[in-house]
């Protein structure tokens, strides 16, 4: 539990600040280049979780409805389809919104009460989709390091590597976490 | 186009040679055991010899198999088989039977095969998708040096020694679990039969040892001349030096697998325990990166042209 109380704001706090991790993010936004905005969030995010026999995954469906209702998650995607993972056991609860500050505070809450069910270490990832120029990457925050890293697929299980540490020198330089190069591990199905 | 005069480094040709000394002292004093241990010499050194002639006309397939690398024709790859036969040219060796790429994200490359004639080169498709033309051209000639060198046979035939101390170390092993040296045999000096045994057995392990170590010395050295004469092939030692940073530096660190293989595994606080261990350089087949960019970096700086 220290670990998700370092990593996110308190759930009952108004407003997200930079003070949780996982504000870092909107760093990103717009970021200048060069007097060139080329890379910036894209507004689809997803929070990856290690499903197991808890009640809350063996009908995830019900679950997250009965969370939205509970929390107006907004930025959530409904209808929720495409939410387990066909390779491995786990599953992915999307986000999607212009209002990127929205959706950041929606995974902060929902990440809290995960957490507060009992299910902290069943969280894997936050992921967010964003751009660089023309190309698509994804920033993935490990929640069990609180850190970021860039991932670059391009296809067949290849990765854009070059590009990564791009754009994870400049993730770094703008004060988001960066996780160590060895950790940059692969994710073979985001679903956005 | 053929470049045969290449410029030689005499201090690695010494340091090779010397290298190939202490190895034949440990051929010589491992024979010297096995003569005091009343084995056949020749029983045993006929097995090593069979089993390294197995590894040496059998490696090429044998690597292929292992590594799943897949043989690729001209239309498949033009570029990678362009690039292969026009520095064979110029290196003055027959352009490798096969070319053979393997999917694997981790970029590599390596040449196999007994004669230049049977020869081997593969690549994966992480060093492809990794590499611009100039840096995977320093890493081809890198790997037509070692065929030029016949370093396939060099490094085979110089490990027939760790082969058999291998194979007497888990003889004599076994001799001693059931047979305690075959000591009740020996009439009259049972005791002293089986302390000479245990003499032999210990100085098989040290001789094993010190042949492993020299072994990797010599496949060091072999390394540091494949990259030679790989940037002379090429004409430019900046090109393997640049794909040498490339492929070992951050990049090389970024693992493959996927987040939720290893999220149990407390993947993320390991340090590579024998990174930096003065034992683990030593038993090293490859020389260090570091040292292997400053030398091409010296060539670069010398002019290196003028030795062809």
């Amino acid at each position: 539990m220290r670990l998700f109380r370092t990593l996110f704001k308190k759930p009952d706090s108004p407003e997200s600040n930079e003070s949780d991790i996982l504000s870092t993010v909107l760093r990103i936004t717009n970021r200048d280049t060069n007097g060139k905005k080329d890379i910036n969030l894209s507004g689809e995010s997803t929070l990856l979780l290690n499903a197991n026999d808890h009640p809350f995954f063996t009908d995830i469906k019900s679950s997250l409805k009965e969370l939205d209702k509970e929390l107006f998650m907004s930025t959530m995607r409904t209808p929720l389809q495409g939410l387990k993972s066909e390779t491995y056991n786990s599953c992915w609860i999307i986000f999607e919104s212009t209002n990127n500050q929205k959706m950041v505070d929606d995974i902060n809450a929902i990440s809290s009460h995960i957490a507060n069910l009992g299910l902290g270490e069943n969280m894997t990832a936050a992921v967010f989709k964003g751009t660089i120029g023309d190309q698509s990457f994804y920033c993935i925050c490990n929640y069990r390091t609180s850190k970021f890293y860039p991932l670059v697929p391009l296809g067949h299980d290849m990765r854009d590597n070059e590009l990564e540490m791009k754009i994870g020198d400049r993730i770094a330089s703008i004060g988001i976490p960066l996780e160590p190069h060895e950790n940059w591990y692969s994710l073979s199905d985001v679903p956005i | 186009m053929q470049r045969n005069s290449i410029g030689k480094d005499h201090q690695l040709t010494i340091r090779m040679l010397a290298t190939g000394l202490m190895l034949l002292v440990a051929y010589l004093a491992l024979f010297g055991l096995l003569l005091i241990s009343g084995l056949n010499p020749i029983f045993v050194f006929v097995i090593g010899i069979g089993m390294v002639f197995f590894q040496y006309f059998m490696s090429d397939k044998l690597v292929l198999k292992t590594t799943k690398a897949k043989a690729v024709t001209k239309e498949e790859q033009p570029k990678l088989h362009e690039m292969i036969e026009r520095l064979s040219k110029i290196g003055g060796i027959p352009k490798p039977r096969t070319v053979a790429i393997m999917e694997m994200e981790a970029p590599n490359a390596f040449a196999t095969g007994r004669s230049p004639k049977h020869a081997t080169v593969a690549v994966t498709t992480g060093l492809l998708s990794k590499l611009n033309d100039k840096e995977l051209e320093g890493v081809i000639g890198h790997e037509l040096a070692h065929i030029k060198n016949r370093d396939v046979m060099v490094m085979t035939w110089a490990s027939l020694i760790v082969v058999v101390a291998g194979f007497l170390m888990q003889m004599l092993f076994w001799m001693s679990l059931f047979g305690g040296f075959g000591g009740h045999r020996r009439q009259g000096n049972g005791g002293q039969a089986m302390a000479m045994m245990m003499v032999v057995y210990i100085g098989v392990i040290i001789i094993y040892f010190i042949s492993q170590l020299l072994i990797s010395t010599l496949s060091r050295y072999r390394e540091l001349a494949a990259d030679r004469e790989g940037a002379i092939m090429t004409g430019s030692p900046t090109n393997l030096a640049s794909a040498l940073k490339k492929i070992s530096g951050q990049i090389a660190q970024i693992p493959e697998k996927d987040l939720r293989q290893v999220e149990h595994a407390n993947a993320f606080f390991i340090i590579p325990a024998l990174q930096g261990n003065a034992i683990a350089s030593l038993m090293s087949s490859h020389p260090p990166t570091e040292i292997r960019v400053a030398r091409l970096m010296e060539m670069q700086q010398q002019n290196w042209h003028l030795l062809r």
